[in-house]
């Protein structure tokens, strides 16, 4: 049924009823619709945002709460002023809240500095509790810098560490907490916070009860059991931390306790609705994929150049006039 | 607001009814053509708010005002644009600081060597030679009160957090601040010790106002600037005798010095661009009482002062004095031999130190003999030091819900702070 308002007539627009339905009655906190998830391993961290300053310091971080959101910036002209503000959206609806502890800018990086000659040795002073992370963080130091690194579990104040960056032939002896290329650590050794590309900190199993293993060496590669249990092949160059596996292993196990000690971790409320469940869910029982080669962009092959055969433009139209209307 | 036809829409949603107040109920005027057509016509249009401004007893024509500029500068940031930045790093040690390894490190920082925990023989003897009567320990423990319990100054102190729970803001207390506690006890029991004294050592005493101290120095090959502020400074005409004479010195030479490995003795420091290279202490060489006798020592961080990192343990507390009391060693040293000092002193330089935390006490002594730092050869001059552990003034003191309970009271720091002020 049509209302004329103004003298004009106005036909009743059909609107999806799902969206109507939830913007005016579920005030929900995120849209279901027209947002891009990100891949896997390549996403943006919707927690928190911390804000790193230049230089590398033991002092407390601050950083900022997402609460499951990204953020952007935003710049327009309008009537030849600039404009710019700060636009985002929630992308996961149960994150926000929690208590803001200090951050602390822990270290992935176990490489020998520039111009010394040897193993780099260094002294645990103390193991501190983070609760933005599940592993226990080690105080360590050497000379003049003091830095945080990830424990090992049986790590503890007045342990001596050491880091070296030679590939020996003949396997290493290795300690518990020591850093060695994959290339110098005999078959079968547990490690933790593995590299991928030599140089740039460790990426695999950082978190609290986590380890690698070292199965075969086939030539300048290594092949390393994930801590999902995948098979990778890493160049020997890379560096890993020897030890069973990473501190506060039964973090697991810890009862949560009550709603308010989740709120206080950073969680809201889920909708409490019931959702029937689809294919993404459950236990699947695959075959275990292919080992996985991480290849720096030198190693890849380099595209081949295309070659353009080009010919005068008045030849090709004498030479192809003599075939017009056979093809 | 009056309700119009576009309230009354039966075809809006009910909840946009709300909506719909908020957005129309500031109305602003529009612009008709009607005003087109005035300006065309030839008439002056203002706007009415310009013209009813200037009427109104509260209006303020901010264009007529001179320009003010604030009485004082913006100090300037730490950037490369302050006139102080420099590119070479120097490494501060501050009231915040603390040595990372505690006592060997500050050893090993000022090549010293530990030699008892107790202060020296002759400042014991004179402390025992001053005799206070019943009514001087009262008073003694009534300047004690005064600082912690009947002073009128309060200020609004930040909050103690229990690290467990971090969450729990409790209500802010108004009561005395550390450092102001710390200098009425010191002060005053420095005036009780004077009223005993005979007038030619006190009237060759000066008590000195708490200002910034500043003294540099090089070590491992990097530079080195100690900034300490005292809440109060003994200022003498002349310098400490030394305590150890020269043969007793060479006796200690076979001490063994400490070896911190990894470590340097400069770990833990501030790391900053932003320095100035002299030297500055606020008496000048001039002035009839040119030489530190002792410095008293408050430990709070300024700006919050109850809280300190909770790294801070009794090992790095005692790291903390002998560097401070280091660095007045050293500046004493500067005046009396010029801004290049030997290697060897020909005579030692001494100074005293009290650190305090309002209810502990610490009491340091340091003898100068070298400024050699550098050399680690086993069999080289060393720096002599006594330091005593931490000694209580009270065991409990404070107000408890109206009742002032105060107990405890140890009589013995008052004497030897008498002692070290007849030391000469």
């Amino acid at each position: 049924m049509c209302v004329s308002y103004r003298g004009q007539r106005q036909v009743q627009q059909s609107v999806p009823s799902r969206e109507f339905h939830m913007s005016f009655n579920q005030l929900a906190r995120f849209k279901e619709h027209m947002v891009e998830a990100p891949k896997p391993g390549k996403g943006n961290y919707f927690r928190r945002d911390v804000h790193y300053p230049e230089k590398y310091t033991i002092k407390p971080i601050p950083y900022t709460n997402m609460a499951g959101g990204i953020q952007r910036l935003i710049v327009f002209y309008n009537k030849n002023i600039l404009f710019v503000r700060i636009v985002g959206h929630v992308v996961v609806g149960t994150l926000g809240g929690g208590i803001k502890h200090p951050f602390l800018w822990v270290d992935y990086k176990r490489h020998v500095p520039e111009g010394m000659e040897g193993p780099l040795i260094e002294r645990v002073l103390q193991i501190v509790y983070e609760p933005s992370r599940t592993a226990h963080v080690a105080l360590v130091g050497y000379a003049d810098k003091l830095r945080y690194i990830i424990a090992t579990e049986n790590m503890k104040p007045g342990d001596i560490i050491k880091t070296s960056n030679e590939i020996t032939k003949i396997a290493v002896r290795a300690n518990e907490g020591d850093a060695y290329p994959l290339g110098s650590l005999p078959v079968n050794t547990i490690i933790c916070c593995v590299e991928i590309h030599a140089g740039e900190g460790g990426y695999f199993a950082r978190a609290a009860g986590t380890c690698c293993k070292i199965l075969r060496k086939i030539g300048q590669r290594v092949v390393v059991l994930n801590a999902k249990k995948r098979e990778i092949s890493l160049p020997q160059n890379c560096m890993a931390v020897v030890g069973m596996s990473f501190s506060n292993v039964s973090w697991d196990t810890v009862h949560i306790g009550s709603p308010n000690n989740l709120r206080r971790m950073g969680y809201r409320p889920r909708s409490g609705l019931w959702h029937r469940k689809t294919g993404y869910h459950g236990r699947k029982l695959r075959r275990p994929p292919p080992c996985e080669e991480y290849v720096t962009k030198d190693q890849l092959p380099k595209p081949v150049p295309r070659i353009k055969l080009t010919m005068d433009p008045d030849v090709t139209h004498t030479y192809f006039k003599q075939f017009r209307g056979t093809y | 607001m009056r309700f119009t036809a576009s309230l009354l829409n039966p075809r809006m949603w009910i909840n946009m009814r709300g909506k719909a107040w908020y957005r129309f109920r500031k109305r602003a005027i529009p612009d008709d053509a009607n005003f087109k057509r005035i300006i065309a016509a030839g008439y002056n249009v203002v706007d009415a708010n310009e013209y009813v401004k200037p009427l109104s007893p509260l209006y303020t024509d901010y264009d007529s005002l001179p320009d003010l500029k604030p009485t004082y500068p913006v100090p300037p940031k730490n950037d490369r644009n302050n006139p102080d930045w420099h590119d070479e790093i120097c490494k501060v040690f501050d009231a915040n600081v603390f040595p990372i390894e505690g006592v060997q490190q500050a050893l090993a920082f000022t090549k010293g060597v530990r030699m008892s925990s107790e202060l020296p023989g002759p400042i014991l003897e004179r402390a025992d030679s001053i005799k206070f009567s019943e009514e001087e320990d009262k008073m003694a423990q009534r300047i004690v009160q005064q600082a912690f319990l009947w002073d009128s100054y309060l200020e609004k102190l930040p909050i103690v957090k229990h690290p467990d729970y971090p969450s729990l803001n409790p209500r802010r207390v108004y009561g005395i601040p550390l450092k102001r506690s710390n200098e009425i006890v010191f002060k005053n029991f420095l005036r009780l010790i004077e009223s005993k004294v005979s007038p030619s050592i006190s009237l060759s005493r000066m008590m000195a106002p708490e200002e910034e101290l500043r003294v540099n120095l090089e070590r491992h090959n990097s530079r080195v600037q100690f900034r300490l502020t005292p809440i109060v400074n003994m200022v003498s005409t002349g310098l400490l005798k030394p305590i150890l004479s020269k043969q007793e010195v060479e006796d200690t030479q076979h001490l063994p010095l400490t070896d911190i490995y990894p470590f340097l003795s400069t770990a833990n420091m501030e790391e900053v661009n932003v320095y100035k290279e002299a030297d500055h202490f606020a008496i000048q060489p001039q002035n009839k009482f040119p030489y530190i006798h002792t410095s008293a020592f408050s430990h709070h961080i300024p700006g919050s002062h109850i809280h300190l990192h909770p790294r801070w343990n009794d090992d790095r507390f005692m790291g903390a004095t002998i560097m401070t009391n280091f660095a007045t060693a050293l500046l004493m040293a500067k005046r009396k031999y010029g801004p290049e000092v030997p290697k060897i002193l020909p005579e030692p330089v001494t100074t005293q130190m009290v650190h305090m935390t309002g209810k502990e006490f610490q009491f340091c002594v340091l003898q100068l003999n070298t400024l050699d730092l550098e050399d680690s050869s086993p069999t080289s001059i060393k720096n002599n030091v006594w330091i005593t552990e931490k000694i209580d003034l009270y065991s409990e003191l404070q107000n408890y819900y109206g009742k002032e309970i105060f107990e405890g009271y140890n009589p013995e720091i008052l004497k030897l702070v008498a002692g070290m002020y007849l030391s000469t």
